[in-house]
């Protein structure tokens, strides 16, 4: 046991008898920003989803704030990649950031005016008041990705975990969540952020696991975005380091 | 319009039973029938319709009673998707299907073994509305009143776990056992609709209603209200063309459905083009 946010440890897992992820072990200590980059098919979104229990371990253990995932996770929220979300579902962005109240309700709990007021105050922590009535569908991508936050923090949720949130922001969207991220860090959350978008870790992440099947390297983003560690992680593609802090992937 | 045209056919205590207790199939149908569009779980229904019908067959076989066989065979297959959903290697769709009709065939080899089941067999697959009973009035009615208990504790929980079933697990959602509890209210109201349209058509009381409803508003709550509103007009306008022009009237009722369906999406695709030439 540990009191960190995250403990992976000797985990291993897959989907139908195909393992992805061998002995991962990891450490994300509370209130830190964190990464898992990798190639697609490395098992970051696996590794993310063996946190909260949607892939169970075949061996190896997850502790979350030091506690089986079955109770940690409720302190958990998680956004799942932009494809995997019914984006023409009729439901507006007031309904959606309330479903934060909702999940901490279980089976059988109502709503109360303080659920209300926190749902409300969470819509204005992200600037998005204006936005309440709005089909969800009807948002861009950047403002899609702060109405889940926004139901992150109504759901009071100290851990969240987003899968590829990068996927079809413009570089402008890209800068605004990384600072929305850094601001939910500073606020003492946990974030941890599975990507294969390495721009403009080394300034936001305090840790980046890179992942490839196994753990091929984990630290802080200096030690990690090495040019040894990118070649090793993504083969071919041979990225590298700039002195800005900037990584670029290259073709040969 | 001549009033007596509305009444006469309240002269018959047939129709009267028929006009509530279709009025009442249609408004389940639909309210339910909104989750199922949500989910995109039409062939789900058909799956379900399917196999309560062979519910009914071995019920009619063994002397039982005929919703209690629908219902038990209707919730072994909603829960049994549940199941798949989750451990199925192969793709959903494709073990529902093999599922399905399997147990749709054994229903015909069922009631093909039984003389003069010719009758029967034409009640569960074309529906027999004006045949309802006072007794079966009072089960759709019962059916009704669960459906709309279900809705008022549950509505929210239904809609977080159609819109997002990944992230509320995430969070230890109990999610399995409120899309249990959604498929169960799913399974009840296709029994008791096989009343009214039959196993073939069951499906259009499901579905038609809420996708109606779908082209009007992109909110769920009123959704399933517009849904609701089409069902108990289809229901009702589906009884009196049955009437007069002495049509099937489950048939009727799906096709005043799909009518409906039809001229809306006209007119909200008339007003979407006529909003852009406005812009240009």
């Amino acid at each position: 046991m540990t009191s960190s946010a995250v403990s992976v440890q000797d985990v291993t897992g897959g989907y139908h008898g195909d393992p992805v992820i061998h002995d991962v072990s990891w450490e994300v200590p509370h209130g830190s920003l964190a990464a898992i980059i990798g190639p697609n098919g490395g098992g970051k979104s696996t590794l993310l989803k063996s946190l909260v229990g949607l892939v169970k371990p075949w061996h190896g253990r997850v502790f979350l704030f030091g506690q089986e995932p079955e109770q940690g996770r409720k302190r958990v929220a998680y956004l799942p990649q932009a494809e995997e979300v019914d984006w023409q579902f009729p439901i507006s962005v007031w309904d959606v950031v309330l479903q934060g109240r909702w999940l901490r309700k279980g089976l059988w709990g109502r709503l109360t005016r303080e659920d209300l007021d926190k749902a409300e105050s969470a819509l204005t922590h992200f600037d998005i008041n204006h936005l309440a009535k709005t089909q969800i569908g009807s948002l861009s991508g950047g403002q899609r990705q702060r109405v889940f936050l926004a139901r992150a923090v109504a759901q009071e949720a100290d851990l969240i975990l987003l899968d590829e949130p990068n996927t079809g922001l413009d570089a402008r969207a890209q800068h605004e969540l990384a600072d929305t991220l850094t601001r939910l860090k500073e606020e003492g959350r946990t974030i941890i952020v599975a990507t294969h978008d390495l721009d403009c870790l080394t300034e936001c992440f305090d840790q980046v696991l890179a992942l490839k099947s196994t753990v091929v390297a984990h630290g802080s983003p200096r030690d990690v975005l090495t040019a040894e560690i990118l070649t090793a992680l993504f083969a071919r593609h041979f990225p590298s380091l700039r002195e800005t802090g900037e990584v670029v992937i290259h073709e040969p | 319009m001549n009033l007596d045209v509305l009444v006469e056919p309240f002269k018959f205590s047939f129709m009267i039973r028929a006009f509530i207790g279709t009025g009442l199939i249609a408004v389940i149908a639909a309210v339910v029938g909104t989750f199922v569009v949500l989910k995109g779980l039409a062939f789900m229904g058909d799956a379900i319709a399917h196999t309560a019908f062979t519910g009914s067959a071995i019920a009619l076989l063994l002397g039982l009673n005929l919703y209690a066989g629908a219902m038990a065979l209707a919730l072994v297959t909603a829960l049994g998707v549940v199941f798949l959903t989750r451990v199925s290697p192969v793709k959903n769709d494709t073990a529902l299907a093999i599922l399905f009709t399997g147990v749709f065939a054994v229903g015909i080899i069922v009631l093909s073994a039984m003389p003069g089941f010719a009758g029967d067999l034409n009640s569960l697959l074309l529906g027999s509305v004006m045949a309802i009973q006072t007794e079966e009035i009072y089960l759709i009615a019962a059916a009704a009143l669960a459906i709309a208990f279900l809705m008022w504790v549950f509505f929210p929980r239904f809609v977080l776990v159609s819109f997002d079933p990944v992230g509320a697990e995430a969070a230890g959602f109990p999610v399995t056992l409120v899309q249990s509890i959604l498929l169960v209210g799913v399974a009840a109201a296709i029994v008791i609709s096989i009343q009214a349209v039959g196993v073939v058509l069951v499906v259009a009381l499901l579905i038609t209603p809420a996708a109606t409803g779908s082209l009007v508003t992109r909110r769920v709550l009123p959704l399933m209200m517009v849904a609701a509103c089409v069902g108990l007009f289809s229901a009702a306008a589906g009884l009196y063309i049955s009437y007069y022009l002495a049509a099937p009237p489950g048939a009727t009722i799906v096709v005043v459905a799909t009518s409906v369906f039809a001229f809306t999406l006209i007119l909200t695709r008339l007003r979407s083009w006529l909003r852009r030439r406005q812009g240009d």
